[in-house]
This record gives structure tokens, sequence and C-alpha cells, in this order.
């Protein structure tokens, strides 16, 4: 499987440095191949997203193939960078995971509605947190066709 | 004007035109009477006369007497002595010759022994009256004489050519007349009187109790309908107007008992509204309250994951990665934290599981149980056949209404229990259900252990456990589930057991979808509010039983 995976380039929003260790690790077991870059709050992602900021090297903040966005966030929560995201025509085509321990409706309802395209409890055991990763890996990176014009967005919508 | 006195203007005119018509014809009849009787009294005497001048007369043919003369005399003479013995001198007879010439008469000749004419040349009556006399012979007819009217009847005797005359005035002949007409007008006028006061006295003995009832109508009218007031007209007769006073009676009864029903009902309103409207708060608080409920365990549930998935994730970093390093101690400390990270993301989830049975209720809906049962033994398929239980399930279990979902975790968690902590070579369960008025009561049954009395009520507690941990797995919050399932029904759950024998679960379920929602009946209403005592509410219950 590893040798199918295509090179994918992950952003992280998590604030969580725990979290952020997990996820990274998880990320290395289940043997994604892939460029993951964090940020540490929901203005932070957006200024990643949006070349601003400490980030305004375009070289250093590639557009990324996924976002795994936490709804919990300082700053800019995750459910507003979601929207935010989705509203912005450079950037709403990039499939945007949100990742969660929450399982109350209102949330995740919030999340399909701002235009989420995956809602994803975090396991509590870290077996299962791999194997979620995988599978976030699995599907995005080769099961999922891309948007096509993913890189030449303005071109065709003006 | 009011209705008694136009009754009586009505009596009155016709009593007055009904008396006035019976006098008038009265005295025409009675005045002709009169009248006849006059004549002929006065035509008697005539004739007594003239049978004395024809006596005379015979008495001459016969020689007795010289002359004609004497004869004639002897005439006047008896006349005379017959007139002078009269005591009335209002009537009297008197005598002329058909030429008109006056042969006797008082004011002019004072009846004297002879034949004398002294007032010759005078007549009493004209030529006219004469002429009538003649022809007439006989009869009657009115004059005038020294300026009074008279009245005379008068016959002819022919051989003499003498009208003999019997005169009176008008007014002495009408004398009798005019006495009759004052006695009939006093008596008409007696007869109205009369008969307006007995008109007055019959139109208010009558019209008394429509004035009544036309106040009673009005009081009526102006809602002065009160109990107090309430005292029947009371008319005592059966006629139309009785019968419009009982009808008014009736009415007003009636009106009375609405009114009074409509007070009542207006009051048992407004109670239930306020009731109503507390009901309201309550549901308000307890959303108010749910939310804050689902807040917290939200909080709990994100707070206490979020470190947990750390100690998870970081002591399988430890062990993975420096088991090496580490002794049997270390290596055995390090599945301790593990095991009980795994424990307390159990125990959370249980946690949120209870939770969400109050906050997350399914749809109910028709199950069949002798199905559901079915399906819960699939599901414990695996404890069954390792453990060989033996399930005894009850025939012609019903069909009911619930949450299904819900309900199947209950006898899930009662199966389980029963296989989990079943100490017998033969384990066994029996299900049942005995059906009562309101409700049904299922009960699962087990050959297990066994629990002492004094854990009847703490086996349904949260995190509970009557086993040692290493002994059997599980939270403990299996029971507390299927408590708060069964509650969340509206339903009871109790444990009977025999230590060493048997352990039975009871629970029921209402059988009314209202009643399982939670909706009171109105008797219940009612007695919370003591409103009526529980003796009301069986009758009244026994009652609608017998009217099936």
């Amino acid at each position: 499987m590893a040798e199918k995976t295509k090179f994918t380039k992950i952003l992280l929003v998590e604030d969580n440095p725990d979290d952020i260790f997990i996820i990274e690790r998880a990320i290395r077991e289940a043997k994604i191949i892939n460029q993951l870059f964090i940020t540490r709050d929901g203005q932070e992602g957006w200024d990643f997203l949006k070349h601003q900021g400490k980030y305004s090297d375009v070289a250093s903040s590639p557009k990324p193939g996924l976002i795994l966005l936490d709804i919990n966030l300082p700053k800019l929560n995750g459910l507003e960078l979601l929207k935010m995201i989705k509203e912005d025509p450079d950037l709403k085509r990039i499939p945007t995971v949100m990742l969660t321990v929450s399982r109350r409706d209102e949330d995740i309802l919030k999340g399909y509605n701002h235009g989420c395209n995956s809602f994803i409890q975090k396991p509590v055991e870290f077996e299962k947190f791999v194997e979620t990763v995988r599978q976030i890996g699995l599907y995005w990176g080769i099961i999922n066709v891309e948007s096509p014009n993913n890189d030449s967005d303005n071109d065709i919508i003006e | 004007m009011k209705l008694s006195l136009k009754i009586s203007l009505i009596t009155i005119v016709i009593i007055v035109v009904f008396s006035i018509l019976l006098q008038s014809i009265s005295i025409a009849i009675f005045s002709n009477a009169i009248h006849s009787l006059n004549k002929k009294l006065f035509m008697d005497k005539i004739n007594k006369l003239i049978l004395l001048a024809y006596e005379q007369d015979e008495l001459f043919f016969e020689g007795v007497y010289d002359s004609e003369i004497e004869s004639k005399l002897r005439v006047k003479d008896k006349i005379n002595i017959e007139y002078r013995e009269q005591k009335d001198p209002i009537v009297f007879p008197f005598i002329i010759e058909t030429n008109g010439r006056i042969v006797a008469h008082p004011a002019y000749s004072q009846w004297s022994g002879r034949l004398q004419d002294k007032e010759e040349g005078k007549q009493i009556f004209d030529n006219t009256t004469l002429a009538f006399m003649q022809k007439k012979k006989e009869g009657e007819l009115e004059y005038t004489s020294a300026g009074v009217r008279r009245w005379c009847v008068f016959k002819i005797y022919e051989p003499w050519n003498w009208i003999f005359c019997i005169t009176t005035t008008i007014a002495n002949k009408n004398k009798s007349i005019n006495f009759f007409i004052r006695v009939a007008l006093f008596i008409s006028i007696m007869m109205i009187i009369g008969s307006v006061m007995v008109v007055l006295f019959v139109s208010r003995k009558y019209i008394r109790p429509i004035h009544l009832v036309i106040e009673r109508l009005l009081d009526i009218a102006s809602g002065k309908v009160r109990p107090d007031e309430q005292i029947p007209i009371n008319i005592g007769t059966k006629d139309e107007i009785g019968m419009l006073a009982y009808a008014v009676n009736k009415m007003s009864e009636d009106l009375r008992q609405t009114t009074v029903s409509c007070d009542e009902l207006a009051k048992e309103i407004e109670e239930r509204k306020k009731m109503e409207n507390a009901l309201k708060d309550y549901a308000k608080k307890i959303e108010q309250i749910n939310k804050e409920l689902d807040d917290f365990t939200y909080i709990v549930s994100h707070d206490l994951k979020e470190p947990l998935r750390s100690i998870d994730a970081f002591s399988k970093f430890l062990e993975d990665d420096y088991r090496d390093k580490l002794n049997e101690e270390g290596r055995g400390y390090i599945e301790r934290i593990r095991a009980n990270s795994l424990r307390m993301q159990k125990l959370i989830e249980d946690l949120l599981e209870i939770s969400r049975i109050e906050r997350k209720r399914n749809p109910l809906e028709e199950v069949r149980i002798p199905d559901l049962l079915n399906e819960v033994k699939l599901r414990l398929e695996y404890a069954i056949k390792e453990k060989n239980v033996e399930i005894i399930i009850q025939d012609n279990l019903p069909c009911i209404l619930c949450d299904r979902v819900r309900l199947m975790e209950v006898f899930v968690n009662l199966f389980s229990n029963a296989i989990k902590f079943n100490d017998k070579p033969n384990p066994k369960i029996e299900v049942g259900c005995n059906v009562k008025d309101d409700y049904y009561e299922f009960y699962v049954r087990d050959n297990g252990p066994g629990i002492e009395e004094q854990y009847y009520n703490k086996i349904f507690e949260i995190f509970q456990r009557l086993g040692r941990r290493e002994d059997h797995e599980g939270t403990g919050a299996g029971l507390t589930i299927v408590k708060k399932i069964i509650e969340m029904h509206k339903g009871k759950i109790w444990v009977e057991s025999k230590v060493g024998e048997y352990t039975t679960f009871y629970f029921t379920i209402p059988k009314r979808r209202q009643a399982i929602l939670g909706k009171k009946k109105i008797g219940e209403i009612l007695l919370e509010k003591k409103l009526i005592t529980e003796e009301d509410l069986k009758q009244a219950l026994d009652a609608q039983k017998e009217e099936g």
C-alpha cells in the first residue's frame, strides 16, 4: 500500500502539542508518504493558506492537498476557519477533514453545513488512531479523485 | 297603557252599549204596553158610558121617558156623578157632538142637571180633527187644549151623534213610563259600576301573575339570576298563565344551574391554565437543565478524553520504544497505566451513554417482544454458546409500544449480566411477562448466585459492582443504563433474589402511549390537586369499567 500512496501535502491545524505529536507519529506508523505542515491555531492556519504574516514565503507554505482541522482552536476556532476556507474561491476545493473528540450533533451539523468533507472522531486508543489516520491517507490520497483544476482555479472561474 | 286598564275600558264600553241597547228596547216595549193598557182602560170606560147611553135610549123607546132629551140628560147626570166621585181630576170624560158642539165638559159646563150650552160656539177640536173622528168612529188622538198637550180616547154613539171622550194630559199618561225609565237607568248604572269592579278584580287577578312573570324575565335579562333569588313564581292555577309561570320557573332554574356550572367551569379552566403554565415553566426548566447537562457531558467527554488520549498514546510509545530498557516491573506498571486508561475510556463512554438515553429519544414503535428477544439471543450468541446457557422464553409474549433500540439494550444488559455472573453448571435464563391493567410486567430470571437484599438498590447505582473487578469485566454501568431506559418509559424496575438460587429482575412498561410519554391521566392530575379524593377516583373508574 505504501508504494501506491501518493505524496500528499497535509496541513494540520491543531493546538494540543500532545495531539500534534500523536498525529505525527500516527502518520508515520500509517506509512503515509507526506509532507506535514503544522499550524497551532485558526489564525495561523488561515495565514498559512493565504500566505500572510510569517507564511508570506509561498515556497514554504505551499497549497496543501488535505487539511486536518481540529474544532477547538484558540483565536479562530475550527468551524470558523472551515467556513472561511469554504467561502474562499482559491481554497474551497481543498478536502478539509474535521478532527474532534466531540460527538455533539450541533458541531457535526455545523461542520457539514460549512462544507467540511469529512468529520472524524479522534479515537482515544493510539492503535485506533493509527488506523484512522491510515484510512484518511488512503481515502484522500488514493481513492479520492482530486479536483482537476486544483492549481488553476482562477483560469476556469474567471 | 296597562293591560288591566285596557281590558276594563273595553268591557265598560261593551257593557254601556249593551245596557243602552237593552234599555231602549225595553223602554219601547214597555211604553208601548203602557200606552195600549191606558187606551184599553179608557176605551172600557167609554164603552160603559156608551152602554149607559144605549140603556137610556132604550128606556126612551120603551116609553119610560117622554123625550129623547130626558134620556140624554140622564146620561149626562150619570157622568157628572161619576166624575164628581172621581178622585183623580186629571183624567175625566167629556162629550161633544159630531159637529164640534160641546155637550158636557168640566171646563165648560158643570155637568148640571140640565142640558145647557153655556159655552155656545166654543169648540175643543177643529174641523179636521172632527172629520177624522167621524171617519174613524173610535180611536185615540193627541191635541192641545188651553195650552196643554192632551191625549184622549174617543168613540161615537151614532144614534145621538155624540162623541164620548176620556182625556188626560200627556204628562200624566207618560208618568209611569218615566218612572220605568228612571228605574232602568239606575239599574244600568249599577250594572256598569258592578261590572267595572268585577272586571278590575278579575283582570287584576289574572294580570298580576303576568306582571310577576315579566318582572322575573326582566331580572333574568338583566343577569340577576342568582341562587339566592330563586323563589319560583307561584300562581296556583293550571291555566295558560300557570303554564307560563311554570315555564318561566323552569327556564330560570335551568339558567341558574347553567350559570352556576358556567362559573364552575370558568374556575376549572382558570385552574387548568395555571397548571398548564406551571407545567410549561417546568418543561422549560427541564429543557434548560438538559441543555446544561448536554454541555456538561460534552465538556466532560472532550476534556477527559483529551488527556486520556495522551496517556494512552504515550504509554504506548513508552511500551513500544523502551520495552527493552525497562525491567519486568516497569513493563508491569506500563500495562497497568494502559489497562486503566482503557477502563477510564469505557467509564466515560458509559457516562455519555447514560446521559444520552434521556437526551436522545427514539420514536415509540410497536415491537414484537419474541422477535426482539431473538435478536438479543443473536447478539449474545457467542456467550450463550460458550457457557451453554438454556434460555426459556414464555409463549405468546405481547407486542408492545416502546423505544425498540433501548428496550433491546435492556434485555442485552440483563441477559449478559445473567450469563456473566452465573456460577452454575447449567445456566438458565427465563423470560416472561404478566399483563396488568395499565402496564406489562416483564421478568428476567436466572439461576445465578443471587443478590443479597441489602444490595437490591445499590446495584442500580452508577459504577457499582458487587463482584471483584478482576473477576468480571465491565464498568458497572449496565444496570444504571437499564434503569434509566425503563424510567424513560415511565416504568419501574426492581429485583427479587435468593442468594445461591436465583435473581429475578422485574420491569414494567406502560401500555398507553400517553403514559409512556409521561402525560398524566386527568384523574391523577385532579387527585394531585386535591380536587377529588382517591375514593372518588376509584368509584369513577369502577363506574367507567361497568359501562365497558
